[in-house]
This record gives structure tokens, sequence and C-alpha cells, in this order.
């Protein structure tokens, strides 16, 4: 699921990510856009709307000041006219529309005939009411009125700044004037019309293009007198409020006096950190100018909105989108889940994992294809594996049977006969693999004693073959004939006959006559004997090179005769021996094999060949042993080796002491040296036989010993398992404390501290372990 | 191989005789065992007729000697035969027992 999860989640993220981005960015141009095409609108509607008004204004401004031309010429003409004629004339001035508030004829004192002073004769609404009235010159001087003043001394029509009409109308209203002159051009006075400033708030009010703008006028002096569409009189006006009184910033500044001079325009703003428009037109016929002031907001709101919707509605597609191609991807890659866990039952062992089925042709498809192809040359590989090394191990089996057969045909590797020349014989064969083409046998008919060694080319199931061959060939033919050479003619016409794969054997065959001392050697292409003669260096024995066995049928094969004497020893053996190589690569040969035996004196023939391979070891120093190797020592003479055999069982040690007793007999020792090698002795046996042996069965455990020259060795052999002392014991700490030292392991430590030397070789199927010991230390105990 | 035990005002006393080799060594274990596993043992061996000892021997003394440890006893050994000796020599048990 987590490989599921994490495909589908990033490729969908990814797709709306960028889907969204996508949106977003059209949604902001269009907005944008939008805006642009808004505020556009937005200008040109203030600009039609105050465009409107400000023609509407001026009609009306128009229509005031000439009726109050009109009027005012009409005086000119005829300077004395009756007070109701001045009220008349007032009066229509009023009626000329509900707005204007006031009229009036002010003359200028003492230029109206018949009238000493100031004489206004003055006509104003009063709500519904049209009242007549004398302009009073006491308490006002209308002389000094702006109005007044103005027209005088501009000589034209003027219109006055706005003011609160006390006397009339009780309303901010402001004055047209125009000046009358008489028919000698003197200034006599001024026809004014009042018009009320409401009614310009009225009309701002009605055309509002949006609730929350505001419209306001200035006068031409900058000061507000339209605020939020009511006048701003004293008595009137809302509280003002510094948050509402844009141009009085500084910033405002500039569009304040642009819309003094009279200019149109626009501008934004930020009043309270909102965003303002502002739109502003001159009334040029009476020099104010009017603005309306709105938030952005308010423009934009509808935009606004829209933007909002749409970006909900996006983010409603957007979750969709996500939730569906999270479901599709997430369906596509289900197969690649069960692919994931077949790879993993596939990698622990169950070869059978079921694959996903896939309809469709696309890549995972194929990926599973291809997964299923390899599942099944897997398949196909570990059978055929498990078949190859089931055969190997069948072969393998086999080969360690047969090599078991050939020990088991030959004899025992120690023999000894009595008589007037009591002969011991010890013989070893050490195959390089598990079956070998050395041999030897000896077997003995009457009073005579018959030996072969032989060597078969080659090495390995082939050369063991002939091997078996060769060993039964002499067997039979040493109950017939009587010499070695007819022996081996024997063997080799047997063998030569059927020779079709070109093996040979080399064998050297002989003959002792026990009662005499005759010996008789017959050699076929071996290597030559060698002869320890007591006291004198060994040497090899001269005889006649006959061809090996197995080349030329009806060979004749010369037999030699020597003698033998007491403790003579002779020695044979295969080239395996010779030619055993150390680290280097060099070989014992020969002369290193003869240095090898030293000057030795009459000694059992186990003991030559153990002293043998003691040093052939220190030569080798555990390299591979690369060919067979066979080795036959016949010594005459009576040393013979002690020999105890037990039986595998723990109660048996107790023929130990008796058997230590016997053989030391005769010979000095330390005090001590019994009770050690008893010891030593005891914790090997009791190590073989209570760890060695796989079975219950009875077997045998041989224990030979001689003594020579002060030095006891003590052969000990058994059929258990393969064990080699040297290599393979646990080791001991003598520091330890008690609570470390552990139980095990001390047998073998002390076997190699009371002993000389503990040497392990495995012969013939046997582990055969050589002890040896100095019977008597100088210092003596 | 034959082992006597007494006891004398909670000192305990094993005299053994013979040999404690592969087969005899089992029966002392038995036999000696037993006297460890109490709180404080004071366990006195006495080796004079002791003749003859090995592996089997000294792994038999060794679990004598770790469980009167842990019990917080004593464990002595007395009238060592020298050839005994070297043994225990040899293989740095007379580190481990206490030898008189």
């Amino acid at each position: 699921m987590r490989i599921n999860f994490s495909i589908s989640t990033r490729l969908s993220t990814l797709i709306i990510v960028f889907t969204g981005i996508l949106f977003i960015s059209s949604l902001l141009a269009i907005f944008n856009y939008s805006k642009k095409l808004i505020r556009r609108e937005a200008f040109i509607n203030a600009d039609i709307l105050l465009d409107n008004i400000n023609n509407e204004a001026d009609a009306f401004l128009i229509l005031v000041s000439l009726s109050v031309d009109n009027a005012s010429m009409a005086i000119t003409e005829s300077s004395d006219l009756p007070p109701d004629s001045l009220y008349s004339i007032t009066r229509k001035i009023l009626q000329n529309s509900p707005n204007i508030k006031g009229s009036s004829i002010a003359f200028e004192p003492g230029k109206k005939k018949g009238i000493a002073g100031a004489y206004a004769p003055y006509t104003y609404r009063d709500g519904k009411n049209i009242i007549e009235k004398e302009l009073d010159s006491d308490t006002e001087t209308y002389t000094d009125s702006q109005w007044f003043r103005q027209a005088k001394e501009k000589k034209r029509g003027v219109w006055s700044d706005p003011y609160f009409d006390t006397t009339g109308s009780q309303e901010m209203v402001f004055t047209y004037s125009r000046p009358i002159y008489n028919s000698k051009n003197e200034f006599i006075g001024v026809v004014t019309a009042d018009v009320s400033i409401n009614w310009l708030c009225r009309s701002l009010e009605n055309i509002k293009p949006y609730a929350e703008a505001n419209m306001h006028i200035i006068d031409g002096n900058g000061n507000l007198i339209v605020r939020h569409g009511t006048t701003t009189d004293m008595k009137n006006s809302p509280a003002l409020d510094d948050n509402d009184e844009p141009l009085d910033s500084p910033a405002m500044a500039e569009i304040k006096r642009n819309m003094t001079a009279g200019k149109k325009g626009w501008a934004v703003y930020k009043q309270n950190g909102k965003h303002m428009f502002i739109f502003y037109q001159p009334i040029e016929e009476i020099g104010w100018s009017m603005y309306m002031t709105c938030p952005a907001k308010a423009i934009f709101h509808e935009v606004h909105m829209l933007a909002v919707w749409i970006s909900i509605v996006m983010a409603v597609a957007l979750i969709i989108m996500f939730i569906s191609s999270y479901k599709i991807i997430h369906k596509v890659l289900t197969p690649l889940e069960t692919l994931t866990s077949a790879a993993n039952m596939i990698s622990d062992g169950n070869l059978h994992a079921p694959l996903p089925s896939i309809k469709t042709n696309d890549e995972i498809a194929q990926l599973c294809e291809a997964f299923s192809k390899m599942q099944k040359s897997l398949k196909q590989y570990i059978t055929t594996l498990k078949r190859e090394t089931t055969n190997r191990e069948r072969i393998e089996s086999e080969l360690r049977i047969a090599g078991k057969i050939q020990n088991e045909m030959l004899p025992d590797n120690m023999a000894s006969y009595g008589g007037d020349t009591p002969i011991d014989l010890y013989s070893i064969l050490m195959p390089a693999k598990e079956v070998g083409g050395d041999l030897y046998d000896y077997t003995k008919k009457g009073d005579t004693l018959y030996f072969i060694i032989g060597d078969v080319s080659g090495k390995g199931v082939p050369a063991s073959i002939l091997m078996a061959t060769a060993i039964s060939l002499f067997r039979s033919a040493a109950t017939i004939y009587e010499t070695p050479g007819e022996i081996i003619k024997s063997i080799n016409n047997e063998i030569a006959r059927r020779n079709k794969s070109e093996m040979f054997i080399t064998l050297q065959a002989g003959k002792i006559e026990l009662t005499q001392n005759k010996l008789q050697i017959c050699n076929a292409g071996h290597t030559r004997p060698i002869l320890i003669e007591p006291g004198k260096t060994p040497h090899y024995i001269n005889v006649t090179p006959n061809l090996p066995a197995g080349i030329i049928e009806n060979y004749n094969y010369q037999t030699d005769e020597y003698d033998i004497r007491q403790g003579d020893t002779l020695l044979l053996y295969t080239d395996g021996l010779t030619e055993a190589e150390d680290g280097n690569g060099r070989q014992i040969g020969e002369s290193g094999l003869l240095n090898m035996l030293g000057k030795t004196t009459d000694i059992p023939s186990q003991a030559v060949v153990l002293h043998l391979l003691k040093e052939v070891r220190k030569h080798t120093d555990d390299t591979e042993r690369n060919d067979d190797t066979a080795i036959i020592a016949i010594h005459a003479g009576n040393t013979q080796p002690y020999k105890l055999e037990i039986k595998n069982r723990i109660n048996e040690l107790e023929k130990l002491p008796d058997y230590i007793e016997q053989i030391l007999r005769g010979h000095e020792t330390d005090a001590d040296t019994p009770a050690k090698l008893n010891l030593a002795l005891e914790e090997l046996l009791t190590n073989t036989i209570s760890y060695g042996y796989k079975t219950k069965q009875t077997e045998t455990i041989t224990i030979t010993s001689h003594i020579n020259e002060g030095i006891i060795t003590i052969q000990v052999s058994d059929t258990a398992e393969k064990f080699d002392i040297n290599a393979q014991a646990p080791q001991v700490e003598l520091d330890q404390p008690v609570e470390k030292r552990k139980i095990g392991g001390l047998g073998i430590f002390l076997i190699n501290k009371i002993m000389d030397s503990v040497e392990y070789n495995y012969i013939c199927g046997k582990n055969t372990v050589t002890l040896t010991k100095r019977l008597k230390t100088q210092h003596g105990k | 191989m034959k082992t006597t035990i007494t006891n004398e005002q909670g000192k305990t006393t094993v005299t053994v005789e013979g040999r404690i080799d592969t087969l005899t060594s089992p029966e002392f274990l038995k036999e000696t065992e037993p006297l460890t596993t109490s709180e404080n043992p004071d366990i006195t061996i006495d080796c004079k007729n002791l003749q003859y000892i090995s592996s089997a021997g000294l792994r038999a003394l060794l679990i004598l000697q770790k469980n009167v440890k842990v019990n917080n006893g004593t464990l002595i050994l007395t009238n060592v035969i020298p050839a005994i000796k070297e043994i225990f020599k040899m293989t740095g048990f007379e580190k481990i027992f206490t030898i008189k």
C-alpha cells in the first residue's frame, strides 16, 4: 500500500498544484483586467454623471442670470419705477424657478428717485408663501454685502460666495447680482437673485452611482459647501470628522488646487487604509467644483464577489480532481502492489507466488510479463540446481563409501610375526582424495611373508579401480607363485591384456622367509627401497629396474636376492612421499628422505614410520597433499611394541595402570612418570570414548607403545569420528578466577602439558595420536 | 574411591581415598555436592589418601569450589601429595583452591 500511496498522492498533488497554478494565474489576470475595465466604466459613468449635473446646474444658473440680466435691463430703461413694479419684477424673477429663493432690487442709497438713503425691495419664499419686504437699511447695510459690492465693482453680473440667508429663506444660498445703470450710465443699484444650495444637494443625491459614494462641492476658495449631500451651514451640518475630509490632507493639496482652478479629473487615494477614488468637475458658471468620493471596494464590489465565487468553485473542482486522479492512478498501480508482495514471497523462498493478471497492454502489463518470465526461469534454475546438488552429494557420498571400502580391503596396517626372526611390519596409506591409486598389501603363506607396494598412474576413482584389481591379483598370485618376479609377471599379464586405457602400475613386491634371513625383491618401475641398518646411514638398495606392470604382456620380471639381518629395517614407499612439497614448492627428494631417516637404531617399524611422518610434516607444514602416499616398513628384530586393545567404554580404562606398569618394567623413570603417563592416556581415552563415537556400537581402540633410548612412544588409534586433537581443542584460561573458569577443556590441556610431543595423523580411516615423553629428566624427581 | 564425611560443630571434613578419575568422579560429586549448597558451608577435604586425580576430578573440585563461593563458605584441601599438587600447578588450579 505504501508504494501506491506515494505515487498516487505525488502525481495527484502535482496535477492539482499545476492546475491550481494555472487556474490562479488565469484568474488573477482576468481579475485584473476586469478591474481595469470596471474602473474605466466607473470613470466614464462618473464623468457622465458629473457632466449631467454640471449641465443641469449650468442650465439653471444661466436661467437665473439671464432673468436677472433681463430685469436689470428693464430697470435701466425705465429708472423711475414705482415700488409695485419693482416688486413685480422681483416676483417675476422668483417665479422663474422654485429654487430661486429670493430676489431684490437694491438701490445705491440716494439713487432712487424720491428716496433718500437705501431702498431695497425684496421678495422671498417662505415655505409656500412669497413674501415681500424691504431690506432694512438699519439692521443691515446691504451696501456692504458681497453681492452688492462685487456687482458694483465689477460692473457686471457676478455670483457671490455661499452664505446663510438670515433675512429671507433661512437657508444656505448664493446670489447672482447684476448692476443697474441709469441713462447717464451711473450705477444706481443691483438686481439680485438668491439661489438655494439645497437644490444642488438634491440633484446630487439623486444620481449617486454607488450607494457608498459621496458627493461634495467646494466653492472657488476651496471651502466645502456641500458634504455628503448636505450643506455645510453652521446650523445643520453634522459634526465634521477628520476622517471624512480627504481634501484637507497635504497629499490631496494638488487635487484641491486643480479643483479650484476649474479643472476636471480623477485620482486614487487612501483614507483610513481604504482605497478611494475621487472624481471632480468644475461648475464653471459659478467657479465651484463638485467631486465624488467613492471607496474602491464599492466600485469593485461585484468583481470581488465574482472572484470569491470562482475561487470557491475552483477549490472544489481541484479537490474533486485530486480525489479522482488519486483513485484512478491508484487503480492503475494496484498490480504493482501484487508484484511487490510476489517479489517478497519469492525472496522468502516461495517460488509459486501468484502474479496479477493485467488486461491492458501498458508498461505495467509488460512489467508483469517480464516478472512472470523471471519467476519461471528462477523456478527452472532452482530445480536444476537442486538436482545437480543432489547428484553431487550422491557422488560424494559414494566416493566416501568407496574410500571406506578401499580401507577395508587393506589388511591391518600393523603386523608382527614371531619365530627365530621376529618381524614387525607397519604400513600407512594416505590417498590424496577420497579414493587413491597407491596400494600396499601383505600376506603370509606358511613361513613366508609376501608384501607388495604399488602406485597406479593417476589418482582418484580410475586409479582406485585398478588399485583394487592389483591387490586381488596379488593375493591370488601369492598363493600360486613362489618368487616376487613371478607374482608381478602374473599381475602384469592380467592387467596388460585388458589395458585399453593406457594405465599402468609401478609395483614392488617382496618376500621374506621368516626362518631364514633371506629377502627377495622384484621392482617393476617403482622407487627403490631403502635399507636401514643399525649404526649405519640408511641407503637405497640396487634393484633390477623392470618395466611397470600393465605395459607389455609376457614381460619377464627379474627377482633380486638380499640378506637381511637382525635389526635391519626395510622401507618401501611411493613417490608421493619424496614429492611432498613445502610452502615454496620444494620437494623432499630422495636425499631429503634419507636425511629424515637419519641413523635410526633398531626400533620397531612403527617407530620408524611415525618418526618419518613427523619429519615430513615439519617439511610440508600442512601444505595440501597432492599425490597418494604409501609407506611400508618391515623390521627384523625383537623390539616389539606393547599392544593393548580396549573397547570404547569408560570402564575399560581400568586396564591402563597395569599396561603402563608392564611397559615401564625394567626402565628408569622419574618417580611421577607412571602416574603422569596414566593421566595423559586416561584424558585422551576419556575424550575419545565420551565424545568420539556417533553410535553406541562397540569399537576397538588400539594402544601400542615402545621405548627407545629413554623415550616412550605411545600410539593410540581409534575408529571414532575424525578429530584432530591439535587443531580443534578448546582454549583453557589458566589465570581466570573461580567464577570464570570453564568446566571443560582441561583434558587435552593436561595431555599437552604432560607429554613432550603430541602428534595427530589420520591414517587409513583411523585417528592416530602419537605421544612421546622422555622417561627420565635430567634433574630427576 | 571412598569418601568419609564427618561433621563437627558446623565444620565438615571429607576424607577421600583412592582415585578421582573419569570413573569415580560422578560418585565423588554425588556425595560431596550436597554439602556445598547450605548456608555458609565450612568444608575441609583431607587428601592424604588421594593417590590420583584426572581432569574429571578437577572438574568435580571446581564445581564444589564455585558452589561454596556462591554460598559464602570456605573449602580447604589438606595433605595433598606432591604429584597432585603438581597437577594443580600445571592447570592453574592452585590459585583457585585453598591448599594447606
